[in-house]
């Protein structure tokens, strides 16, 4: 027990004192995680309203595809994206092993399924009179999506919360296809994967600190949304 | 006799195998009001979202310019100038005022005409004072004012009213019906549907019942 | 407001995406962990200009990755695997860099009574005869092999009654070892590092059979044109240097020196 306490004394203190090493961490982690959500987000949600308004015959099987995916382990996504990303592999002209693009892209892969499974729940529970409103009331088919995504804003919200909880905490993907390299490719989850390994419990204590931390914090806000949600309807 | 903005020729509607519409015919002229009346599935919203271009009717004509055109080329040119009020007032989450001005956006006019457009608009109606509250918060025969202005603002030829009364206490009811008769007065061609057809005595200029999906005065 | 937030969307995407062209550089993890790389390779990038992108893994994915082309240089310690890497045209310009050891370490009670002797094969044998709980890194990495070739010589196939493969990396599998209160083999880097928070002692070391030599290849262009070759021979050029080499004999662990340079026959 004294261990556990010195070690996570150890651990505030780095993070405190703003360890210049810990920080670069967190901020990769933070850097490639937003880039993967932003990224996925628009093309997710409107595969999303394309599966809800399409009543195409494919669209069933699509979703229950997404859906499916919603779990499947990183290092499987990780492993699949390395083999097509090694040089011998079939994009290994592209040279993106081993770089924040290559996590970025393993990441989008990751939170996609989440999005659009997500985003679907959310839009299909938009009402049916908010397309007929705006577009009687003159809007053009873009906006008209547009509106339909502010009405349902608190259930895509949390759609892309989650998908960035999602992607934040992985290491499968990070390991594999970003090499853990110090102050390239190194975020927060890889980072306790190396300091562990290493038996350098301090370091990893205070990198799962502030991964906890952030995790409670969104679990705040998502149930801060949904209660607003229910405001709303 | 003046000429009619739109007609509609033939309009066929079926839903799973059931006939609900069957050639129904209609002209639709300026000032004047149609009040549609029947019973409650005999397809009266139906033939409404038809004539606003939000359903697809199985064959429909619509007259332009002298020459009949399938409804399918048609509509898209005309859709502009009809808008469609739900039965229950569907307003959008936001305030009285980014409600009424939400169709401007897809006007040609200015930053300063829209100001001025919206202030109008919510004088017409007597909304001023209520422009900032959230749409959510206001009684039935409110946000059924605040549906109207939000169509009034963008001054269209034609308004397809579903039921607009129901569900009111009769001092909202003859709110509406004033705000109903200053639109025909504009010279706007207003279609109403309802199952009480007393309350449109002054307002309505004919009478038609939909049963058996045909059209009878 | 919306032309800054655009501005600043831009910048987070596209900043990065420009870079030199960096040196890859695969090495083990017990290399790594001793820190000796962190001190070099500012040094290095100081004076060239280069950016070296180091990754620590285990010696066989090292050499794995350096066979696949997706790295440009590697710097492993364990010979046998090295030649036939050379041999088989995945690497080129394989030089000697610097040495340390390797140090059995086990209970501070030495059940297996193997103190003293400083014979590693005679202390494996001692420890498989008492049938004593033994750790093992199981991981295909350079301490591994060396393991593995140490209980060939010894004559001895480990038995799971005893044998614990961890499949870890040094620190974890020491930190394993202590919480087993087992006999384990480690590099004297990781040890020094590590010692302080373990209960287990070093029991022998010395012994010539547990010298461990690290070497520098650089991965062969001809099957990869893309390979930063030039990058790679610069870095090897640098540490086998006498400046480099200096510097790998001043580094200190924990007070200790930890690798005697290898490269330069007399170094002053």
């Amino acid at each position: 027990m004294n261990g556990l306490l010195l070690t996570t004394q150890q651990a505030l203190q780095l993070l405190l004192y703003g360890d210049a090493e810990l920080w670069t961490i967190v901020l990769l982690s933070f850097s490639v995680s937003l880039k993967a959500i932003l990224l996925t987000t628009p093309f997710a949600l409107l595969l999303a309203f394309g599966l809800n308004h399409g009543n195409f015959p494919g669209s069933r099987i699509i979703l229950a595809f997404f859906n499916s995916l919603l779990s499947v382990p990183t290092v499987v996504v990780g492993l699949f994206l390395y083999v097509l990303l090694t040089r011998q592999g079939p994009f290994g002209d592209l040279k993106l092993l081993f770089t924040q693009s290559a996590m970025v892209i393993g990441q989008m892969i990751l939170c996609f399924p989440v999005l659009v499974a997500l985003g679907y729940a959310a839009i299909q529970a938009a009402d049916r009179r908010v397309w007929e409103t705006a577009r009687t009331l003159g809007a053009p088919t873009w906006f008209t999506i547009l509106t339909i995504f502010y009405e349902v804003r608190f259930g895509l919200l949390a759609a892309v919360l989650t998908g960035f909880g999602r992607v934040i905490s992985e290491v499968g993907i990070s390991m594999m296809v970003g090499g853990n390299i110090m102050g390239y490719t190194r975020n927060i989850t890889t980072a306790i994967a190396l300091e562990t390994s290493k038996g350098e419990f301090a370091q990893g204590i205070a990198l799962g600190l502030v991964l906890l931390s952030l995790a409670f914090i969104l679990t705040a806000f998502l149930s801060y949304i949904q209660s607003k949600q229910g405001v709303t309807k | 006799m003046t000429e009619p903005l739109f007609v509609f020729h033939g309009i066929e509607k079926s839903y799973a195998e059931v006939e609900i519409l069957r050639k129904v015919d209609l002209s639709l002229y300026p000032a004047k009001c149609i009040l549609l009346t029947g019973k409650n599935g005999s397809g009266k919203t139906t033939l409404l979202k038809i004539l606003a271009g939000l359903e697809k009717p199985e064959k429909a004509e619509i007259e332009l310019s002298g020459k009949s055109r399938c409804w399918k080329k048609a509509m898209p040119t005309i859709r502009k100038e009809i808008i469609y009020l739900h039965q229950q007032a569907f307003l959008f989450s936001g305030t009285v005022e980014s409600n009424v001005s939400y169709g401007l956006r897809f006007t040609t006019l200015t930053r300063k005409q829209r100001r001025e457009s919206l202030k109008k608009a919510l004088e017409w109606s007597g909304l001023t004072e209520l422009a900032k509250q959230q749409a959510n918060t206001l009684s039935g025969g409110v946000q059924q004012r605040v549906a109207f202005t939000r169509a009034w603002i963008l001054k269209p030829k034609v308004l397809l009213l579903d039921e607009p009364v129901s569900n009111m206490d009769q001092e909202s009811r003859e709110q509406a019906c004033l705000l109903m008769q200053q639109m025909k007065s504009a010279g706007m061609s207003i279609v109403i549907t309802s199952h009480v057809p007393q309350y449109f005595g002054g307002l309505a200029d004919v009478q038609f019942d939909l049963a058996n999906g045909r059209l009878l005065q | 407001m919306k032309k800054t937030l655009l501005v600043a969307l831009l910048y987070f995407f596209c900043a990065g995406l420009v870079q030199a062209e960096p040196i890859r550089l695969a090495t083990t993890t017990s290399t790594d962990n001793s820190g000796l790389l962190k001190v070099l390779i500012p040094y290095f990038e100081k004076q060239t200009g280069h950016v070296v992108h180091v990754l620590s893994v285990g010696t066989g994915h090292a050499l794995r990755m350096g066979q696949d082309g997706n790295v440009d240089v590697v710097l492993v310690h364990a010979p046998t695997a090295e030649m036939r890497f050379v041999d088989a045209g995945y690497g080129l310009n394989r030089r000697s860099l610097m040495y340390n050891d390797f140090v059995i370490v086990g209970p501070a009670d030495d059940p297996a009574n193997i103190h003293g002797e400083n014979n590693a094969v005679r202390s494996l044998q001692k420890i498989a005869r008492g049938k004593i709980l033994f750790v093992s890194r199981g991981d295909d990495s350079g301490t591994h092999k060396k393991e593995l070739y140490l209980w060939k010589k010894a004559k001895w196939i480990p038995e799971l009654s005893w044998y614990r493969e961890v499949g870890q990396g040094m620190g974890r599998a020491l930190q394993m070892a202590n919480e087993l209160n087992a006999y384990t083999i480690t590099d004297r880097g990781t040890w020094l590092v590590m010692r302080s928070q373990l209960s287990l002692k070093l029991l022998a070391e010395g012994d010539a059979e547990l010298y461990n030599p690290y070497s520098i290849i650089a991965v062969n262009p001809a099957r990869y044109p893309s390979i930063n070759y030039l990058g790679a021979m610069s870095l090897i050029a640098w540490l086998t240097s006498v400046e480099g080499q200096n510097r790998i004999r001043n580094f200190r662990l924990e007070g200790q020196a930890l690798f005697i340079p290898t490269a330069i026959k007399k170094l002053k």
